[in-house]
């Protein structure tokens, strides 16, 4: 249900777009375009973090993502997913910050900055807070066509 | 239902009595009828009294059968035992790339119990060394709170501290991450320390079973609850002996009265036990009841705590899962139900000994074993292991935070009884380097010193970047319990202030690494006529200095400047957004560090500044599962960015040069990774604290005396050498400062704060806001023969 609220709001920010790749249609598959994990250790837990944010256990995801914190905290492709699974859960003001925190690790890597700033925009709009979930949605728009 | 019955019939007659007495009319001639009711009437007379006492007392006894028989049910029907909460360290990971060392291996499965074996593991639990660098083992399978780790066997090679090699044992093929159950900490007991380990009756060994019941109650299957033939049995031979030699309880007896009633001797409580059997067996099966008394009954003991069930006694003993246990072993389990006391096989080996072949006698004579097989047991020894070091409070003051946060969400009777499992972040390889380092680091400062046992310590250790705490010293005894100075102290922080007053600075935008402070005589007069005149710790004053030099040699005047043009406002809104939460005292005093805080709130401080302006409560426990595997609680990472994320990097940069260059150049040549941190220290050496990080580390040290009197020892002499040894310990990974957006890099002279060129020996490179870098250059200077003859005697 959660999942299905966040897919209609997020092709909803697909607004109208010219140019750079089309929208995912999964927030988790954005995330997943975005990753550069070269870690074997690593793809394995995402791989299983994955599977049970495709399940919606949000819980065990989490747990999942937090071991993987634990061997990498600079793996900005973790907080991301963590993001996700705020935004979830419903506790939109985490998912921003951890959203924030992902982008912090995330260097130059355009489609993460793009999918942490579509998740803020999410939360934002959560939290009532369109303004700040408009500027959110620009700048991921904006990482979107620099992408390409 | 007699006494339903009885109930029922009672009104009929106390209805017919006041019929029979109000005929009151004098009777001249009496019918044959009427004599007959007259005699009723004379009998009922006498009678009705008894009938009614009878009645009452029936009633009576009717009621408190069933209040036995409610005593009974409920507890069957609900918990019978209380199960004691485990609290768990942090899971082992093992995956090629990880540091770890031969010794902290063993360390950790040492602390895991894995056992040693000569020979290829071929049980969960075991493992084998084939030469130093190469293990065998075959992990437990363990359910963490994000599921099913089940059990491997793995072949694992470490070479230069690091895995090298991680593969399936049995195929070769290489595996990507193997997580190890964890090391159980500590047991949450309930008041009467008991222990438990359950074992469904499928899994009791069949001769276990035979010997119980030839031994203690061989009509077990045919009585009721209460036998009478083994009473008149036990009763003659207790007469003939003239004292009491042969009890005539059943097992069911037994176990009611080791679960519902006292030890006492007394004929009331043998007639509860009697009624609370027969209602046991009226509504339970017999293998209910068996499997019930084998988890329940009293075995031994283990300092306080009580060995309940041949489970946990099997270990106990011999440590060995039940199921493995051979058939003398099990006997003289058996045996120890008539006295684990009397025949403690530890303390009384030949008494066991004795013990042991009676139950074996009995289970020849009930052809539980033939002759071959009975003649082979009695010549085996005991087997019993020694005892292993118990853990029930191994970590007491990392075990005192974890209790401390859980009453937060569970009552202590819950934690005592509900069979929780509690996975905390102890990270056995920091808290046992922790532990070592203080034992050998704080004697050695106090010979130099000529003290003799005054000095204290608190030591934290935690991940920045999640917030967990990975060890905790409270005591420079690491198995001392009671006071936790790592928690309870609060005392003055010394110069660790100054990166928040740095902070606050860099934050204003008026100020860049590279402003000029002044570094000059200050003196000052407060509000109410008192003099405070700031003293640099070695009371020479360097006139103008650049404000990154300010911070990273722990200047005191020119930091007090600072502090007064930033405004205590800020510095206190600074102190609160780094995730100090408590009222800090507006006094000017408060920026040399007249404030007082524990360890653990000046590593929640520093946590903000490791993690780059992203604050995270630091916690011990990850999850709390229940008795069936189910995740009560989870404590997740809440973060949240509180200050500028290039402020925290120009002060980080500035924390990274005072362990290069500044006060604690010292671990310049003791760490090979790069780290950041601050030296602290108080008026008359009271007080010697370092609170420094690494890329995946904060620890922070305090050193000083109960008494608070001077130790002799500044931060740079004391903390910051046991934080070094601590940290020279455990594996780390170097500090890694990539510039945030937005930011560029400048090299600067540190003697005037200009720009200099790339390289310069005088320069540091620092980084700097856009346009924000000096505009005046500085000449390349080395420093001068004078400088570099001090900095060699430093």
């Amino acid at each position: 249900m959660a999942c299905a609220l966040l897919l209609s709001q997020l092709s909803g920010c697909s607004m109208p777009v010219c140019c750079g790749p089309p929208p995912a249609s999964d927030p988790l598959e954005q995330l997943n375009r975005a990753d550069r994990i070269d870690s074997p250790v690593m793809a394995t837990l995402l791989q299983q973090a994955d599977e049970r944010i495709g399940q919606q256990q949000w819980s065990q995801a989490a747990s999942i993502l937090e071991r993987a914190l634990r061997i990498n905290s600079r793996q900005g492709e973790v907080w991301s997913r963590l993001a996700l699974v705020s935004l979830q859960q419903g506790r939109f003001k985490q998912a921003i910050e951890r959203a924030r925190r992902s982008s912090s690790y995330a260097g130059d890597n355009k489609a993460l900055l793009g999918a942490n700033w579509q998740l803020m925009a999410q939360a934002y709009e959560q939290l009532g807070q369109e303004e700040k979930a408009q500027q959110a949605r620009q700048k991921s728009q904006q990482y979107r066509e620099s992408w390409f | 239902m007699s006494a339903a019955r009885k109930r029922k019939k009672t009104p009929a007659k106390k209805q017919s009595a006041p019929k029979a007495s109000a005929n009151k009319k004098p009777q001249r001639r009496k019918s044959p009828a009427r004599k007959k009711a007259s005699r009723k009437k004379n009998a009922r007379s006498w009678k009705s009294p008894v009938l009614s006492f009878s009645i009452v007392l029936l009633l009576i006894a009717g009621a408190y059968i069933a209040y036995l028989d409610h005593r009974v049910t409920e507890k069957f029907a609900g918990k019978i035992w209380s199960l004691p909460s485990y609290v768990y360290a942090r899971p082992l990971e093992l995956y090629v790339g990880r540091s770890i060392s031969v010794p902290q291996l063993l360390q950790e499965l040492k602390l895991a119990n894995y056992k040693k074996h000569d020979q290829a593991p071929s049980l969960p639990g075991q493992y084998r060394q084939l030469d130093y660098h190469h293990f065998q083992l075959i992990s437990r399978e363990f359910a963490f709170a994000d599921g099913m780790e089940p059990s491997r066997f793995v072949d694992i090679q470490i070479r230069q501290s690091r895995i090298v090699a991680l593969q399936d044992g049995n195929s070769g093929q290489p595996l990507d991450l193997l997580r190890l159950d964890p090391a159980r900490i500590a047991g949450i007991y309930p008041s009467q320390a008991r222990d438990r380990q359950l074992v469904r009756l499928a899994d009791v060994p069949d001769a276990l079973v035979l010997a119980l019941v030839s031994v203690e109650d061989r009509r077990f299957y045919q009585h009721w609850g209460v036998d009478p033939i083994s009473i008149g049995r036990a009763l003659l031979a207790n007469i003939t002996a003239g004292e009491t030699v042969q009890g005539g309880s059943t097992l069911t007896q037994q176990l009611v009265k080791n679960l519902f009633l006292s030890s006492e001797r007394s004929l009331w409580r043998k007639i509860n036990e009697a009624i609370m059997a027969l209602m046991l067996e009226l509504h339970y099966d017999k293998s209910l009841i068996l499997e019930t008394y084998i988890n329940e009954v009293y075995l031994g003991q283990n300092g306080a705590s009580a060995i309940h069930g041949f489970a946990l006694a099997s270990q106990f003993y011999f440590a060995k899962p039940l199921n493995r246990l051979s058939v003398d072993q099990l006997a003289l389990l058996v045996g120890l139900v008539k006295g684990a006391s009397w025949y403690d096989p530890r303390r009384h080996p030949q008494r066991a000994l004795q013990r042991r072949n009676q139950v074996l006698k009995h289970m020849l004579k009930e052809q539980v074993i033939g002759d071959e097989q009975y003649a082979e047991l009695l010549r085996q020894p005991l087997k019993v292991v020694d005892k292993a070091a118990t853990y029930s409070n191994r970590f007491p003051a990392f075990i005192d935070l974890v209790m401390r946060q859980l009453k937060q969400d569970y009552a202590p009777e819950d934690l005592q009884s509900a069979g929780l499992r509690i996975f905390t972040s102890l990270d056995p390889m920091a808290q046992l380097a922790a532990e070592k380092s203080a034992s050998r680091i704080i004697p050695a400062l106090e010979k130099s010193r000529q003290q003799v046992e005054q000095l204290q310590t608190a030591v934290l250790i935690a991940s920045p970047n999640n917030g967990e705490i990975q060890a905790l010293l409270g005591d420079r005894n690491g198995l001392a319990s009671g006071f936790n100075r790592a928690l309870d102290i609060q005392r003055q922080i010394g110069s660790l202030i100054k990166p928040a007053i740095y902070l606050a600075a860099l934050q204003q935008g008026k100020y860049t690494p590279a402003s000029l402070l002044d570094d000059s005589p200050l003196r000052m007069q407060g509000r109410d006529g008192s003099i405070w005149n700031p003293q640099n710790y070695d009371k020479q004053y360097l006139g103008q200095i650049p404000l990154a030099r300010a911070l990273v040699e722990s200047r005191n005047v020119p930091t007090v400047r600072l502090g007064l043009d930033v405004g205590l406002k800020d510095i206190v809104a600074t102190l609160k957004n780094l995730g100090l939460n408590k009222k800090i005292p507006p006094y000017p005093s408060i920026m040399l560090g007249a404030l007082d805080l524990s360890p653990m709130e000046v590593a929640s401080i520093y946590q903000t500044l490791a993690a780059r302006g992203f604050h995270i409560p630091l916690r011990a426990i990850r999850d709390v599962v229940n008795s069936q595997g189910e995740v009560l609680k989870r404590y997740p990472i809440d973060i949240a960015q509180t200050l500028d994320e290039r402020a925290v990097f120009q002060i980080n940069q500035l924390l990274h040069l005072v362990t290069t260059r500044g006060t604690a150049r010292y671990l310049k040549n003791r760490l090979d990774v790069d780290v950041a941190g601050k030296t602290g220290t108080t008026d008359d050496l009271r007080d010697s604290w370092f609170a420094g990080f690494s890329e995946d580390r904060l620890a922070v040290v305090w050193l000083g005396r109960d008494d608070n009197q001077g130790t002799g020892l500044t931060g740079a002499a004391g903390a910051l050498r046991l934080w070094a040894d601590i940290m020279q310990q455990i594996p780390l990974q170097s500090l890694q400062l990539s510039l945030p957006e937005a930011m560029e890099m400048h090299w600067i002279d540190w003697q005037s704060g200009g720009l200099s060129e790339q390289g310069c020996k005088a320069g540091v490179e620092l980084a700097f806001l856009p346009h924000s870098q000096p505009s005046q250059r500085a000449t390349c200077s080395t420093p001068s023969i004078f400088e570099r003859l001090k900095s060699l005697f430093k």
